[in-house]
């Protein structure tokens, strides 16, 4: 494996620290490679820290409130040590971001399309006529319905899933090479998560992306990643392909993470089903 | 679209309410202005006579219903103290408190909002904290105390200016300019006090919302972020307190035409009340009432404009 | 919401604006029992006289002493914005929670009267009321009264609303709690902070609608000394003596600015907005 072309992002010795809270570290020293294509899992209950590390990547904590050492390579290049506007322009077109909370995350007096526009418009983007078509092509490609009717609707008008799509369409709007997904489904019902993961899965094939799904739920994170890694306070306990770190747990924390989940199991003939997704 | 018609169809029965409800509290005004025109040569049958021409025989309904056709047909009677029709002699005094207001306003919006933004851009620094305090003070002086510093200050001690009275600007246009600035600046600051407040309070929230991380996510520049979203977002408060704003001026025009001696509609509806002219009582009292509520209706207008979630009630 | 029981426990705006009062409630005590004149004893020496020794604040253009009339009209306001507060908050709070509470047709009633009672500017009402009982200051003390209560209501009844689905209202009810029972031993504690605030805010505004109800002519009748009034008798002499109009000028902004700072620091001490906005970045 050729470590500059397949390898897209590698976090090194990363530490942040938030100023004026003490010596506590939000993240301690963590390390972390992502490979092209890869989903990576991060699991952790609040406070672990896995926020802030999605928000260190994307380069959306504030500078003012923080201490940051180590360093974030993407594309080989530390995002650390660039200006803040060459961070800009690379948020956005090469790494996308979706946040918790959908409904807050849009603009409630702007419309859909107003707002679907805006990172296509952005650091030279697109002109106003075609961001406006890209816009509507994306609203079909996360799979809502009736698009060109949404396009001119308002946030308060759309039902919790279908904000999330958009969140998610906007997120990929320039096609990026990453996209973080901080606990997208977490504020959804039940059913409804299962369309936003299978429909991030589908986008994961079909853009060919490089995904970080964070949650604290590590039975929804099994069901996309390739490989988890769990965290807690700060610290990365435990990392591995999605399958070792699920049946062979070597941490006393990730077993117990692990309990906590209702397990439905049944088996057939030559595969074990189990509610987040086969192995054989 | 349905939400523009109710609330100017709401608008429109709050004045009319209003109406109905400045008849009525005239109306229980005690004493007769019969007896008070005619004093000592009061005698009970010219006292009817009178009334009859008063337009006060009749019962309520008569009476209330005479004076609203009339009103709509642009008469708003005769004064009961000099005999002349009201509706000339509120004219020019209402005009020239049209103008004292919205200067103030202008004056006053001039100042809050660039002192907002510019608080809000320098949170933590020098500036803010000079504007924090500035407005701190302002909010704790009463307008007339304000209006009667700025006499002393401005007229008394400085003599830069007159101490208000008013002339007409076709004759004297540069003394009408000055006997106009004390005035404009004592309601302009006493409005711009709250507003500054609220705007640079409203952009710092907005900057701190959601949305405004996900803008920039999604790679604008903090100054995109600012022109779309955070300045849109900020208004609505901003709006909502102006309006509330231009509200209390109504109330405080009476006292600010006193303070500085200015011909306006409120020395006139203070001494009409006193003087129980019911016709001039009723015809500014409305005009107060009407002028309120159609600032009313526009600041909910241009809400509702701004905030698409309102127009969904 | 806890009230707190120490000094300590209170920030600086509190203290200041209690330390601020409490010093001009005392001065004017003090100083209406010390001084040998009455307010309205005329000619107790050459009128418009400067300040001096005798005569603190000097004299007016009736020869009355000025400290004895702008502290008399210091206490005439504590008075009236004390009384205004009261009452006000007496009735309203009963009004604003039953109505909020209750819902329905009474709820829907008050907020369409209150509605329409906010289509007029409070000094308007304020105005034709005193026409209507007759001005003086007891009359202006009752139509501002009969002002602020429904003001207060309206207020109380927002706050209300927003505890009434709250889930230990919900609680109570499931519990079988009375109306009167829930309203005031659940929902009234809750929202006794924001209530003192109101109090704070119809307190000075009472002191300056009656200043401003005197000033204009229609609130107390000379010779009680209220602020306002003393304002207008004094004001023609801005020029020659502007002691005299300073003076009171100052001592009313002086009492408002002490009850917004109360109000301003009860509010800072009941929002704990402060220290959320520090960990706005950090891991839910």
């Amino acid at each position: 494996m050729s470590k500059n072309t397949q390898q897209l992002l590698e976090i090194l010795d990363l530490s942040i620290r938030f100023t004026g809270t003490g010596k506590a570290l939000a993240v301690d020293h963590v390390n972390l490679k992502i490979l092209r294509g890869q989903a990576i899992g991060i699991v952790g209950e609040s406070g672990s820290g896995k926020s802030t590390l999605g928000f260190a990547i994307a380069g959306l904590l504030n500078r003012n409130e923080v201490e940051i050492e180590g360093s974030i390579f993407f594309e080989n290049e530390d995002l650390l040590q660039i200006e803040s506007e060459k961070f800009q322009r690379i948020r956005g077109s090469k790494i996308g971001y979706i946040f918790q909370d959908a409904a807050s995350s849009l603009n409630p007096l702007l419309t859909i399309g107003n707002q679907l526009i805006q990172p296509l418009m952005a650091n030279n983007g697109e002109k106003k006529d075609a961001a406006r078509k890209i816009a509507q092509e994306l609203l079909a490609m996360v799979e809502i319905p009736e698009p060109k009717k949404r396009f001119n609707q308002y946030p308060h008008e759309l039902s919790g899933g279908m904000k999330q799509r958009v969140v998610i369409a906007a997120a990929l709007a320039r096609s990026p090479m990453l996209l973080i997904a901080d606990e997208p489904t977490t504020a959804l019902d039940v059913t409804v998560q299962a369309q936003i993961i299978d429909l991030l899965l589908r986008l994961k094939q079909s853009l060919s992306m490089s995904l970080v799904f964070i949650s604290h739920d590590i039975g929804i994170v099994s069901r996309i990643a390739d490989c988890i890694a769990v965290m807690r306070n700060g610290k990365i306990l435990e990392y591995g392909p999605v399958r070792q770190v699920l049946q062979e747990p070597s941490e006393e924390y990730t077993k117990m993470l692990l309990a906590n989940i209702p397990k439905l199991k049944y088996t057939t003939k030559s595969t074990t089903h189990s509610f987040w997704g086969d192995h054989d | 679209m349905r939400y523009f018609l109710f609330r100017i169809a709401g608008g429109l029965l709050t004045i009319f309410v209003s109406s109905l409800l400045v008849f009525s509290m005239v109306r229980l005004i005690p004493g007769d202005p019969a007896s008070a025109l005619m004093g000592r040569a009061f005698d009970p049958e010219l006292a009817k006579i009178m009334r009859a021409r008063l337009g006060l025989d009749g019962t309520f309904i008569h009476q209330y219903s005479a004076w609203l056709k009339a009103l709509l047909q642009g008469d708003f009677g005769y004064s009961f103290l000099n005999g002349a029709p009201v509706g000339a002699q509120l004219q020019d005094r209402f005009l020239r408190t049209i103008h004292l207001l919205l200067g103030g306003i202008t004056f006053g919006l001039l100042i809050s909002i660039p002192a907002g933004l510019v608080a809000a851009r320098h949170k933590g620094k020098w500036q803010d904290g000079c504007i924090i305090g500035f407005t701190t003070l302002m909010l704790s002086i009463p307008q007339f105390v304000l209006g009667i510093l700025l006499i002393y200050i401005f007229a008394v001690r400085l003599g830069w200016l007159p101490a208000g009275g008013w002339v007409d600007p076709h004759e004297n246009l540069s003394l009408w300019a000055r006997s106009m600035i004390l005035p404009w600046m004592c309601v302009g600051l006493a409005m711009s006090a709250f507003i500054s407040r609220v705007l640079r309070a409203s952009i710092l929230d907005a900057r701190n919302m959601e949305f405004t991380r996900t803008a920039r996510s999604w790679g604008l520049s903090e100054r995109e972020i600012d022109r779309k979203h955070v300045y849109r977002n900020a208004s609505l408060p901003t709006i909502t307190v102006v309006g509330l704003e231009i509200g209390y001026l109504f109330g405080g025009a009476f006292v600010i035409e006193k303070v500085f001696a200015y011909p306006g509609i409120g020395q006139l509806t203070v001494d009409s009340i006193s003087g129980r002219d019911y016709p001039m009582v009723q015809a500014s009292v409305l005009l107060f009432a009407v002028s309120f509520a159609i600032v009313n209706l526009m600041v909910d207008l241009i809400y509702g404009v701004i905030d698409p979630r309102i127009r969904q009630k | 919401m806890k009230l707190p029981t120490k000094w300590s426990g209170l920030n600086l705006r509190i203290r200041v604006s209690i330390v601020m009062l409490v010093l001009i409630l005392t001065l004017a005590v003090i100083a209406s029992i010390l001084s040998p004149y009455s307010s309205d004893q005329i000619g107790v020496g050459e009128t418009l006289l400067t300040p001096s020794f005798a005569h603190p604040f000097g004299l007016d253009s009736f020869g009355r002493d000025q400290l004895t009339r702008v502290t008399e009209g210091a206490l005439l306001s504590f008075f009236i914005g004390f009384t205004v507060m009261s009452i006000s908050l007496i009735v309203g709070i009963p009004i604003g929670i039953l109505s909020a509470f209750k819902g329905g047709l009474i709820d829907n009633g008050l907020s369409r009267f209150l509605d329409l009672l906010f289509a007029f500017p409070s000094l308007l009402l304020a105005l034709v009321l005193v026409a209507v009982i007759g001005s003086g200051f007891w009359t202006a003390l009752l139509a501002l009264t009969i002002i602020y209560i429904p003001i207060a209501s309206r207020f109380i009844r927002g706050a209300a609303i927003s505890e009434r689905d709250r889930d230990y209202v919900s609680a109570a009810k499931v519990n079988g709690a009375s109306t009167f029972r829930i309203c005031f031993k659940h929902i009234l504690p809750n929202i006794a902070f924001s209530l003192l605030v109101l109090g704070t805010n119809i307190f000075a505004f009472a002191i300056l609608a009656e200043a401003a109800l005197s000033y204009l002519g229609v609130g107390a009748k000379p010779p009680t000394p209220s602020l306002g009034k003393i304002l207008t008798e004094n004001q023609g002499f801005i020029t020659t003596s502007s002691h005299l109009v300073i003076i009171p000028a100052l001592t009313l902004s002086f009492l408002v600015l002490a009850l917004n700072l109360l109000g301003d620091g009860l509010r800072d001490h009941l929002d704990p907005r402060k220290t959320l906005k520090d960990s706005k970045m950090s891991d839910r």
